[in-house]
């Protein structure tokens, strides 16, 4: 079991990684939340223009796998829009763009779900449209959204180990390196599994309680 | 609440079989290493001689269609044909190169510097180059890195293949400096690092990588000291490497690379690809 | 940007994406069966039986895809003695993990046909096997397949961490394309079409799928 005690030795090191990968995903989380509503309002908006340019936006952003975003913008940013920001930021930005497109479609799906009455009941009352938005619909949307949400933020801390090929120094890419120091990937990739277990399973959980508080709630 | 407590067991059930299973594993694998006595047994009765499908331009390529190419191709083709087996190439990385030997994904590891480190869980062949490293940086690099020393700074970032010789000898030479790890890439894609700024400098080999980073990009890069002066920090003798302690596989594998120098193979080789070699 | 001179590779794109679709297909298939066997385990009435297809589940879903695809490429070899080339290492974590989602969604969707449905059966006489192959699992088809058909559209894009064990598949011959033309910008626009291509497909088929139930509903 020698073999253990070299792992151990490395172990703050990888840990070293978790507060990077949490950053990345918090930042990248809220930036594409932040982002993800208002598309998924000019998508069923009606505006022809707009509602086109996001729909382009969601859909290509759902169909393009994260990886190929994070390569894309490593290349793109700096030779053809001349924007220079750090490995960590090409990542966060890249990842945003992909939630924002997730969160648009958990937005509709909130927006959708909601019933017919509430709508005709808030127009009745006589409501402008960004009233009936702000005190009707938003409200219970956001309810009814935490638990899908909740599983876009478990995908997104996975999809943080995509920023190793570009080596930023999270999780993943401290993982690679141990991994290479030791010359015994299985004991490591087990390790940095788990440490992504215990990253995304108290935020899987919450999605799962939060999901039936807002069944309940209709 | 009892959807707190299921959740709390399957959580410690969960903890406990990942535990169980790297355990598992750990007890396993030197029982893998242990039970093949020669490799060259296997070799012959499974008619195939695997070997890790690293990069080393030009000693070894890849074309877009996954095929290699190369003068250590050529070699282990020969030293197959000699055994009477096939060559399988597995595709591999750096830094997967020397525990793929340990686990048993591959037999040799072709165009591998031998290194302390690696001699701690590997065995090699006799070299059959000797190279050593330089330091490159791009020549419109706002940072003037004009010697090691100026390398040798927290803001100055070094482009490094995870896991390869080029990664020990950067961190020798600059242990100060910020080190980008990348698995999964080739010395051409660390230039290209430094070349579009992403990084400002990073470790090739000499005579045989600066020489064809020369030829490809002329004086848009530059050489710390020079593209035909090693730093001599970590040289690099160049082997094969195969599984620990595996002495009948060293034997053979020598005295056919020793048939190929003496009957000017090797050389012959050596010359072709080199002439022909760009930074693709 | 120049697209002429990556356009010689085009045929090395090709048989690449033709090896993403049949990782693709490789792993949906056994998705899917597994998943059906967990999700009738997680709704057994043995408790045993409901846990162990738990753990399974959880620890799929919280780890990244790029570390079990990996992991099995080393895992199995030194387990079972029998060698695994990078595309059925790949197929086997992807399927395994896609296993994992599935069988959430199924078991929603079984879960979500109402519990009427399942009394009246009984009332008729059916057999448990028979009531769940004419009553339950049709309906539960409606509610599965949106969620299904996304699951399938992420299972496309996450092929392409197959390409850390050097499966070439689309990403990876990207990759080689990118080292031999020096023109990353090119190839990854060209790459992130050709996973467009490869998924929009499945997004228009579901819904025109769901559409048509929906017809039927009235």
């Amino acid at each position: 079991m020698f073999q253990f005690g070299s792992l151990v030795s490395y172990l703050p090191y990888l840990a070293g990684g978790v507060p990077i990968t949490f950053g990345i995903a918090l930042v990248a989380f809220t930036a594409g939340a932040v982002a993800g509503l208002p598309m998924a309002l000019l998508r069923i908006g009606g505006v022809p223009g707009l509602a086109a340019f996001a729909t382009a936006w969601i859909e290509f952003f759902r169909t393009t796998p994260p990886l190929v975003h994070i390569a894309w913008a490593y290349y793109v940013l700096p030779q053809s829009f001349g924007i220079r920001i750090s490995d960590t930021a090409v990542v966060v930005a890249a990842l945003a763009a992909s939630v924002s497109a997730q969160m648009a479609e958990v937005f509709r799906g909130g927006f959708l779900a909601i019933q017919r009455g509430q709508h005709e009941a808030a127009i009745v009352l006589g409501l402008a449209p960004w009233q009936r938005l702000w005190y009707v619909i938003l409200p219970q949307t956001l309810r009814l959204i935490m638990g899908p949400a909740c599983n876009t933020a478990v995908s997104l801390i996975k999809d943080t180990s995509l920023a190793a090929i570009i080596a930023v120094p999270e999780l993943m890419n401290r993982g690679e390196i141990v991994a290479t120091r030791t010359f015994r990937p299985l004991e490591v990739l087990s390790t940095v599994a788990i440490f992504y277990f215990v990253l995304t399973y108290p935020v899987a959980l919450l999605a799962g309680r939060l999901e039936r508080v807002s069944r309940k709630a209709f | 609440m009892p959807g707190m407590v299921r959740s709390k067991a399957a959580w410690f059930g969960v903890c406990v079989a990942a535990a169980a299973i790297t355990a598992l594993l750990i007890g396993s694998a030197p029982d893998m290493a242990r039970a093949a006595a020669s490799r060259l047994g296997d070799i012959k009765a499974h008619g195939t001689l695997r070997a890790a499908g690293v990069v080393y331009q030009p000693l070894i390529t890849r074309k877009p269609d996954g095929s290699y190419e190369g003068m250590d191709m050529d070699v282990m083709s020969m030293i197959a044909r000699d055994l009477g087996v096939k060559l399988q190439i597995v595709d591999a990385g750096w830094d997967t190169a020397v525990a793929g030997i340990t686990t048993g994904k591959w037999d040799i590891v072709p165009t591998i510097c031998i290194t302390p480190k690696r001699q701690e869980v590997v065995d090699f062949t006799d070299p059959y180059l000797q190279l050593d490293g330089a330091i490159i940086v791009a020549a419109d690099n706002s940072k003037h890195i004009q010697s090691v020393a100026d390398a040798d700074k927290p803001d100055v970032v070094f482009a490094d293949v995870a896991g390869g010789w080029g990664e020990e000898f950067a961190r020798k030479a600059a242990p100060h400096a910020t080190h980008k790890l990348f698995s999964q890439v080739t010395d051409a894609d660390m230039v290209q690092e430094v070349l579009s700024g992403h990084a400002d400098a990073a470790v090739m080999n000499t005579p045989i990588t600066t020489g064809i980073i020369r030829k490809t990009f002329g004086d848009r890069i530059r050489f710390i000291p020079g593209w035909d002066q090693p730093l001599g920090i970590q040289p690099c003798p160049v082997a094969y490497a195969i599984p620990k302690g595996d002495e009948a596989l060293r034997s053979f594998l020598n005295m056919e690379l020793e048939k190929f120098k003496a009957d000017g193979t090797m050389g012959k080789l050596l010359d072709r690809w080199l002439s022909s070699a760009s930074l693709k | 940007m120049n697209f002429a001179a990556i356009f010689q590779y085009a045929p090395n794109l090709v048989s690449g994406a033709l090896v993403t679709l049949r990782i693709t297909l490789v792993a949906a298939a056994l998705g899917l069966v597994i998943g059906l066997g967990l999700a009738l385990a997680r709704l057994a009435r043995v408790r045993l039986l409901s846990w162990i297809a738990y753990a399974y589940i959880e620890l799929f879903r919280t780890t990244p895809p790029l570390v079990q695809i990996v992991w099995f490429y080393f895992v199995v070899p030194v387990l079972t003695g029998h060698e695994l080339s990078s595309f059925q290492a790949a197929a086997l974590a992807l399927g395994l993990n896609e296993a994992a989602f599935l069988a959430e969604i199924m078991r929603a969707g079984i879960q979500g046909v109402s519990t009427t449905q399942r009394d009246a059966a009984r009332v008729l006489g059916l057999t448990t096997f028979d009531t769940y192959r004419f009553v339950i699992l049709p309906q539960a088809f409606r509610i599965i397949l949106p969620p299904a058909a996304t699951t399938l559209m992420l299972l496309v894009k996450t092929t392409a961490l197959a390409s850390a064990i050097g499966t070439l598949e689309l990403m990876r011959v990207g990759q080689l394309v990118t080292t031999a033309t020096f023109r990353p910008i090119e190839v990854l626009t060209t790459v992130a079409l050709a996973y467009f291509l490869l998924t929009y497909p499945i997004a228009i088929g579901a819904r025109a799928l769901e559409r048509s139930f929906r017809v039927g509903q009235g």
